[in-house]
């Protein structure tokens, strides 16, 4: 093996070495960063379908890509050579040294060029590719923020939620909730702002509420931010519902048409004295819940044994009222249905006609002459057979005319036919009569 | 087998080269790429056609290389009533110890250097003759085959504005052109060197590089080590995707081949590119071709091989332009890989 092959086995080596750790940097931190994704997917509650089994897919991916693009850039000998010659503006020396290096009995040009290849080698160093470059930059730069994303918030929600329980709706990453508050949060803020006094009393309360409750936060403070993003606690849900339902009456209350286009068509199948009862259990409800959240922030567990009986006291009375309610629905269905497609059904018909137009089975007001005007000249034979002996001597009269065969040549002119004026028949004779005027050559 | 030891090394040749045209320069003001594109066809065994309007030196150039070369030099000046008899020669009836016999009397093309002006002005049956002199190196006169002195190199001079009267080079006999050069119009300052060397008494005259006892040998020899010229299998590779560009029927040709040319060029474009690549790569002192060197010789050797289309010259494009259309993306190809 020649000197130029050593070096060229060489710096391919180099190339192929450079390659490999860079394929295995990358192969290495691509996968660290997956698994970062999936201990923080798996940390925000996610299944484990998907935190596990979206980062084992897409790193099963990576690596055949990996491998890929590894093989598209490996280097040969002769690629090395052009690389050098590339790198080093060697003119394609290198590749052509390496062509004929191979040959058992080189040309006699190969000594010149072999000694020109070291002339150039020596006096200039090839620069190989690095293993770390921006992309391993990136990846790496992804890998530490994945790693140290302030996520404790979340690691402490998934250990207070319940093993069975997903959670509403995932906290965004990018706002912290001390700088965000939910808007459900928002009501029970203001009001402990608007009564710095009296309100103190009940937020500690509450926050007193909180421990006893089950809940394992570490502050006070931080349990009510914490449970506010993930979602409201049982009064904040039960002023929610207030609210909707609140909202729902009021719609109620509006046309038919939009009730139809409303969000909530169940409400609009009932009858108005249904949803008046319904609207009303709900609002007593919400009432009830508020009035027992605040009974309960500044009472014991023994007022919650009130709470709790007064709860079902409302519930037996909402369940008496849907009985109510269910009666009536059971009676109106009883009535006999009204026809698809005929008039009957309200469907078919947006309106109904008003009823005094066909009460007395009236035409229409208008009155024409023609209706009552008697005839005068009756037709005789009622329209069907020969006309009435007026009707067919006004009518014109034609004579047949007999055909008879002209002697006159077919192709004679129209003109020809016109009568002659008097005063130029005589004209007209003398053409016919004379002869031609003949043309006399001079 | 053991490579024959070369008898023109390549530091000998550049520097006989640089020779040349220095002498070449002594009559001929400016022209750098003109002279050296010549002396490449010459060395790398081809014939040039230098087109350009009259006035330039064509004529000049070409007498100023026979002589600086030490070769014999001739020249044919072509008219529309020139024969072929009177380029190759004809049976003379000649008397010879008391007998009438035949005897052929060489033409002007039994030379070394034969420079054939306005040979646009020849009929093509004169034109013709030289084909197989060009190509073959030989002359078939009244079924007799006379070899050609080596090294035998043509010139021809064509006008490319007085069209009438003249008769177009039919491809075939264009084809046998190593170059087709083109001689432009020399600056405002070369203008003015002409006319300080060439309006006083003492003018410029070239002297013989080459000594002429010589002469032959050295050239052969110069040729030999013209195609000695190492090429690595990636340039070869471009030279192929060159003129393979230019084919407009191929299945992957370009859309400006497709346009704007008739035919593309031939196996010889191919040869001839090699060939003068080689001889440039020398000439820059290298012993081996590289891109650079294709690109080098790459429009001379193929812009009377390609045929324009109608499409072509009704846009006015010209073959230099079209070329290098064609081999722009695939030079940088090159370079890139």
């Amino acid at each position: 093996m020649s000197e130029l092959e050593t070096f060229l086995n060489q710096v391919a080596a180099r190339y192929r070495r450079a390659l490999l750790m860079r394929a295995g940097l990358l192969a290495g931190l691509s996968l660290g960063a997956l698994g970062v994704l999936a201990w923080r997917l798996r940390t925000m509650g996610v299944s484990a379908v998907w935190s596990v089994g979206v980062p084992v897919v897409v790193g099963l991916g990576g690596i055949a890509g990996l491998g890929w693009w590894a093989r598209a850039r490996w280097v040969s000998r002769q690629g090395a050579a052009a690389h050098l010659d590339r790198t080093l503006d060697l003119q394609q020396r290198l590749i052509t040294a390496a062509e004929y290096s191979r040959m058992a009995s080189p040309p006699a040009l190969y000594a010149a060029l072999a000694q020109e290849v070291a002339q150039h080698c020596s006096s200039r160093h090839p620069r190989f590719p690095k293993p770390f470059d921006h992309a391993m930059g990136m990846l790496l730069a992804a890998l530490l923020l994945f790693l140290f994303w302030p996520h404790q918030q979340l690691v402490r929600q998934a250990a207070v939620q319940p093993p069975g329980e997903q959670p509403t709706a995932p906290t965004p990453l990018k706002t912290p909730p001390e700088s965000q508050p939910d808007a459900a949060a928002q009501p029970q803020q203001r009001r402990a702002d608007s009564q710095p006094s009296s309100a103190s009393q009940q937020s500690s309360g509450s926050q007193q509420a909180a421990p006893s409750s089950g809940q394992n936060s570490a502050s006070q403070e931080s349990s009510a931010q914490a449970s506010s993003p993930q979602g409201p606690s049982s009064t904040e849900h039960a002023q929610a519902a207030a609210d909707r339902q609140s909202s729902k009456s009021h719609h109620a209350k509006g046309s038919r048409k939009d009730q139809r286009s409303g969000a909530s068509p169940g409400s609009t199948q009932g009858t108005g004295s249904e949803r008046n009862a319904s609207t009303a259990a709900s609002q007593q409800i919400a009432a009830q819940a508020q009035s027992s959240n605040q009974g309960t922030s500044g009472t014991s567990a023994g007022n919650q044994e009130a709470m709790k009986g007064e709860i079902q006291r409302l519930l037996k009375e909402v369940s008496g009222e849907l009985q109510e309610l269910q009666t009536q629905l059971a009676s109106a269905q009883r009535q006999p249905d009204p026809k698809a497609g005929t008039s009957t059904d309200p469907e078919l018909y947006e309106s109904p006609m008003p009823d005094d137009l066909n009460a007395g089975a009236q035409s229409l007001p208008i009155t024409l002459p023609t209706d009552t005007a008697t005839t005068k000249t009756p037709r005789p034979s009622a329209g069907v057979g020969r006309p009435a002996a007026e009707a067919s001597s006004a009518t014109p009269q034609m004579t047949a005319e007999q055909a008879a065969l002209t002697d006159r040549p077919a192709d004679e002119s129209p003109s020809a036919r016109q009568p002659i004026p008097p005063e130029y028949r005589g004209v007209f004779d003398r053409l016919q009569h004379d002869s031609p005027p003949s043309e006399q050559t001079p | 087998m053991t490579p024959q030891p070369l008898t023109v090394q390549p530091e000998e040749f550049r520097k006989t080269f640089d020779a040349l045209s220095e002498e070449l320069h002594r009559v001929i003001v400016g022209q750098d790429e003109v002279i050296e594109r010549l002396l490449i066809a010459f060395f790398a065994g081809g014939h040039a056609l230098l087109e350009g309007v009259p006035g330039l030196g064509k004529t000049l150039l070409a007498k100023s290389v026979a002589h600086a070369l030490g070769l014999s030099f001739k020249r044919i000046q072509c008219t529309p009533d020139l024969m072929p008899a009177d380029i190759l020669g004809t049976q003379l009836v000649v008397e010879r110890e008391g007998r009438k016999q035949f005897e052929f009397a060489k033409g002007p093309v039994f030379t070394q250097v034969l420079l054939a002006d306005e040979i646009n002005r020849a009929t093509p049956k004169t034109q013709s003759a030289l084909l197989e002199a060009m190509e073959e190196r030989q002359v078939t006169v009244s079924g007799t085959t006379f070899r050609l002195e080596e090294p035998f190199f043509v010139m021809a001079t064509q006008n490319p504005i007085e069209m009438e009267g003249t008769f177009p080079l039919p491809e075939a006999q264009l084809d046998r052109f190593f170059f087709k050069i083109l001689v432009d119009y020399p600056s405002a300052e070369e203008l003015s060197q002409i006319l300080r060397q060439t309006t006083v008494v003492d003018t410029a005259s070239v002297r013989a590089v080459v000594p002429t006892e010589r002469a032959h040998a050295w050239i052969l020899n110069a040729r030999r080590l013209v195609r000695e010229v190492l090429v690595a299998s990636a340039v070869e590779e471009y030279v192929v995707r060159l003129v393979t560009s230019t084919r407009p029927d191929d299945n992957g040709a370009d859309n400006a081949a497709k346009r704007f040319l008739r035919y593309g060029a031939s196996p010889r474009g191919a040869q001839a590119i090699l060939m003068g690549a080689k001889a440039h790569a020398l000439i820059k002192g290298r012993v081996h071709v590289s891109f650079e060197d294709i690109d080098r010789v790459l429009l001379p050797a193929l812009n009377h091989r390609v045929v324009l289309s109608f499409e072509a010259e009704a846009d006015r494009r010209t073959t230099t332009e079209i070329l290098a259309e064609l081999t722009e993306p695939l030079r940088a190809a090159a370079t890139r890989t």
